[in-house]
């Protein structure tokens, strides 16, 4: 039925695949390559960069995943629908190929022979259950840098799916906890708000690699943020500055195509991403960032946020608005890297920001995530003597 | 004939839905419902041809629905109603209540005596504007802007910059 | 009331809006810097996949919402004359406030989008329609309404009939800007794309796939469309040509100019795009109510005495 008439329709959407970029903390620079080698590509075909699991046609793995990373990696692809394709990349020479056979797959209807009322006529309740199969973990944990890209494809139907329970938002939540409202233990004006549970990240659009925010909201203000980093225990010291062959602006330049991008200042974003990706002179870097620090409407939409916790203060710079300054008019000079926070001290300035000027912020603040954090104990229900008033 | 079956068929889908207000145990449904009762409302004002009337009813609900929703979601992240929740609170009191109420409203119905003329001639936006406002047009336009005026200044001074922390 | 002539119209109004959301769609891929083609093979790649639920859901909701968007835009759009020789699809003596009425409906339909799946990011995706809502909807009302007294009327071809010689846009460019903005933020577009946001990884979208997704962007550039074609009667003086070089200097049918000026007011409209962001909510409302209002109100009121005198 609607499969039929879904097949000629498969090979031209194949032709433009949203993906879902999962990457691990950049603890290596090989790490850091594969990444950024990722984006470049699809950018250079014109691929859209998924917003959710939801969103998914191809969930490109970019680099060596550690177990924690492995889980949520599982539970995201499990939510992504049919017709979708997983590929794991462990080099940027990999991609190309690892790309051309992910499409090539896609075009299929991504499950192999599709044959009908199967895998695309959806809509039925979630079924199935299970972990996904053998072969398709021992992908996932492979950690043999030599080896071939490896791809898994597969509906939903193939049983891969999650349990009912498993998660509230398999987007945002790495761990499979029920996601529930419960009651605020301290709120900041005397009543008893509902307050939700929850994980921020590691597969957001532009949120920093490997991060995860465990987060209490209230409504839509984040009340409480702790940080972890999956794979990585920390806060490591930072034994002195890390050296990168890439430079400063580099640095600079990656935290701004994140907090462009955030703002919805696409055109920006995409310029920034080129010039991070090419071989910029320093004209075009300057010229870049004063147009981006001059910027009227940007910084009319980014005022107003403070870039401080209660104990500390994570950057020099006061609100995101002057971060951003700073980040764009340092580009193609010879300032000192910008400073990066640790990311348990990112986490802590996201305290009392609305979930949207808490994503800018902590685009803004760039935390290192190569320096590592928590782990942090996932939330666990107190008890159920919760009500609801109507 | 046709349209006192229509108004019929709308009253009841109105009652019903208004029924369901109370059976709904999440609060999105309950409030859907209520706005789908005065939908059904309106559209009985459209078919006796009173437009402003029932467009208004549907914009100003589909208003205050909203508006209610900012009250709900701020008060409690409970989406799709994972857990369950009641509409109703102290029965005995509320049925009293309900059923007082419904007796004024149906003596009020059958005792008024209403008009047996088809209503004025021309347009019935103007001449509803006439009878509710009646002389005092221009003092309920004056007050109207000044109370706006207000909204307008308490936000203007109370909007902070920065952050609600 | 079963006359074929008029049913006709009626008809073609979806089929003809969905088109014209498409064609809007592919204007904004390419000044998106995306292929035109890009809105095809999207719609091509929605139907081909599979719809999508999240655990504790509720779906019936949240399709009843996104079901809503696209029926609310065609019913707006019913009552704007196109410049065909009926006039409007549905002649109604207050189209101006069942215009109002029907774009209020797509806040409902974003909310329950954004609520059914039962998940973080949807659901304060859905809930950022309500600032928004209620941070444009004073101005735009206001900006619907000004037009309406200058003419004596809140029938859309009644307004448009009343400005010959001067447009409105000319006359009254407050509310004309006001209304344009309003138009980008009751289709939640552009600038004012926050409740459907990338932080929020796609907001109330962000948990729909397939045809649901498909309906929720679809029924938006469908809103956008029949939004922006509003302005035509309202404020560009409907199916009239341009009255600078004189009455009837260009000729041609009334549906042709409807269309030339809907065209460039979509082209505005891109064009913000292109240089705006997406507002935080949290600054708009603070716009909107400090700024945003007060103006309306002043140009309302600047409109209403000239006339009165």
């Amino acid at each position: 039925m609607v499969l039929s008439l879904a097949r000629p329709f498969l090979r031209v959407a194949a032709r433009r695949p949203h993906v879902l970029v999962i990457a691990p903390a950049p603890v290596s620079d090989g790490l850091l390559d594969v990444r950024l080698a990722a984006e470049a590509a699809l950018a250079s075909r014109g691929w859209p960069a998924a917003d959710s699991p939801a969103d998914t046609d191809l969930v490109l793995v970019a680099g060596e995943v550690g177990p924690r990373l492995a889980e949520v990696v599982r539970a995201v692809w499990a939510t992504v629908p049919a017709p979708r394709v997983l590929v794991r990349v462990g080099a940027p020479s990999e991609l190309g190929d690892a790309l051309d056979a992910a499409v090539a797959e896609l075009a299929r209807g991504g499950a192999g022979p599709v044959s009908g009322g199967g895998p695309l006529s959806g809509g039925g309740p979630l079924s199935g259950g299970g972990p996904l199969s053998a072969s398709e973990a021992s992908l996932l944990a492979s950690s043999d840098r030599n080896a071939a890209f490896s791809m898994i494809t597969g509906s939903p139907d193939d049983g891969a799916f999650l349990p009912l329970d498993a998660s509230n938002d398999a987007s945002l939540a790495p761990e499979a906890t029920p996601v529930m409202a419960g009651l605020a233990d301290d709120d900041r004006d005397g009543l008893a708000l509902d307050v939700v549970h929850t994980a921020l990240g590691p597969v957001l659009p532009h949120w920093p690699a490997g991060l995860v925010v465990h987060a209490t909201l209230a409504g839509d203000l984040v009340t409480d943020a702790r940080a972890e980093v999956l794979d990585v225990p920390g806060p490591r010291e930072r034994a002195g500055r890390r050296r990168t062959p890439r430079g400063p602006d580099h640095l600079r330049l990656d935290a701004l195509v994140r907090v462009l991008a955030l703002a919805g200042a696409d055109r920006a974003a995409a310029r920034a991403r080129a010039l991070r990706d090419g071989h910029p002179g320093p004209g075009e870097l300057t010229a870049f960032g004063r147009r981006i620090a001059r910027s009227r409407t940007l910084a009319w939409t980014l005022r107003g946020i403070p870039l401080t916790a209660t104990d500390h203060v994570p950057v020099p710079e006061p609100t995101v608005e002057a971060r951003v300054r700073a980040l764009a008019a340092g580009l193609g000079g010879s300032l000192a890297p910008p400073v990066r926070p640790a990311p348990h001290r990112a986490a802590a300035a996201l305290v009392g920001l609305e979930l949207g000027a808490a994503r800018l912020a902590l685009a803004a603040l760039d935390p290192d995530t190569a320096l590592g954090a928590g782990p942090v104990a996932p939330f666990k229900p107190a008890g159920s003597g919760h009500h609801h008033h109507g | 004939m046709t349209l006192l079956v229509l108004a019929a068929a709308l009253g009841v889908v109105a009652v019903v839905t208004g029924i369901g207000v109370f059976v709904a145990d999440s609060m999105a449904r309950a409030t859907f419902l209520l706005l789908a009762s005065f939908v059904a409302v309106a559209v009985v004002l459209l078919a006796f041809g009173l437009a402003y009337l029932g467009i208004v009813v549907v914009l100003m609900m589909t208003i205050e629905m909203m508006i209610m929703v900012v009250f709900m979601v701020m008060l409690m992240m409970n989406p799709a109603g994972l857990e369950p929740m009641t509409m109703v609170h102290n029965r005995w009191g509320a049925r009293l209540i309900a059923l007082a109420v419904f007796a004024v409203l149906a003596a009020g119905a059958l005792v008024v005596p209403w008009p047996v003329r088809p209503g004025p001639p021309g347009d019935p936006t103007t001449a509803l504007g006439a009878d509710l406002m009646g002389p005092q047009m221009l003092t309920m336009t004056v007050l109207g802007l000044a109370i706006l005026a207000t909204i307008v200044g308490t936000v203007a001074v109370s909007a902070t910059r920065g952050s609600r922390r | 009331m079963a006359d074929p002539a008029t049913l006709l119209p009626l008809l073609l109004l979806a089929p003809a809006l969905v088109l014209a959301a498409g064609l809007a769609a592919v204007a904004g891929a390419v000044t998106a810097g995306d292929r035109p083609t890009a809105p095809v093979v999207e719609t091509l790649r929605l139907l081909a996949k599979q719809r999508r639920r999240t655990p504790a859901d509720d779906p019936l909701l949240a399709r009843i919402g996104l079901a809503v968007l696209p029926v609310a835009a065609v019913l707006a759009l019913a009552v704007v004359p196109l410049g065909l020789p009926r006039g409007a699809p549905v002649g109604l003596d207050v189209g101006i406030v069942w215009f109002n009425a029907m774009e209020v409906l797509a806040w409902f339909a974003v909310w329950t989008a954004g609520w059914g799946p039962n998940a973080v990011t949807a659901l304060v995706g859905g809930y950022r329609m309500l600032p928004l809502g209620l941070a444009y909807e004073l101005p735009h009302m206001l900006a619907l309404i000004t037009p309406a007294i200058a003419a004596g009327s809140l029938d859309p071809a009644t307004v448009a009939g009343a400005q010959h010689g001067l447009w409105y846009a000319v006359w009254m460019p407050v509310a004309f800007v006001l209304y344009l903005v309003s138009t980008a933020a009751m289709a939640f577009w552009g600038p004012f794309a926050a409740p459907l946001g990338r932080d929020l990884a796609g907001g109330a979208a962000a948990e729909h796939a397939g045809l649901d997704r498909l309906l929720l962007r679809a029924g938006r550039w469908m809103l956008l469309v029949a939004a922006a074609a509003m302005a035509v009667p309202l404020f560009l003086g409907g199916g009239a040509p341009p009255p600078i070089t004189g009455p009837d200097a260009f000729g041609g049918p009334a549906w042709a100019w409807v269309v030339v000026k809907l065209l460039v007011v979509l082209a505005v409209l891109l064009g913000l795009r292109r240089v705006m962001p997406v507002l935080r909510m949290e600054r708009f409302v603070t716009l909107a109510w400090v700024v945003l209002i007060p103006l309306a109100v002043a140009q309302a009121l600047v409109v209403t005495v000239v006339v009165l005198l």
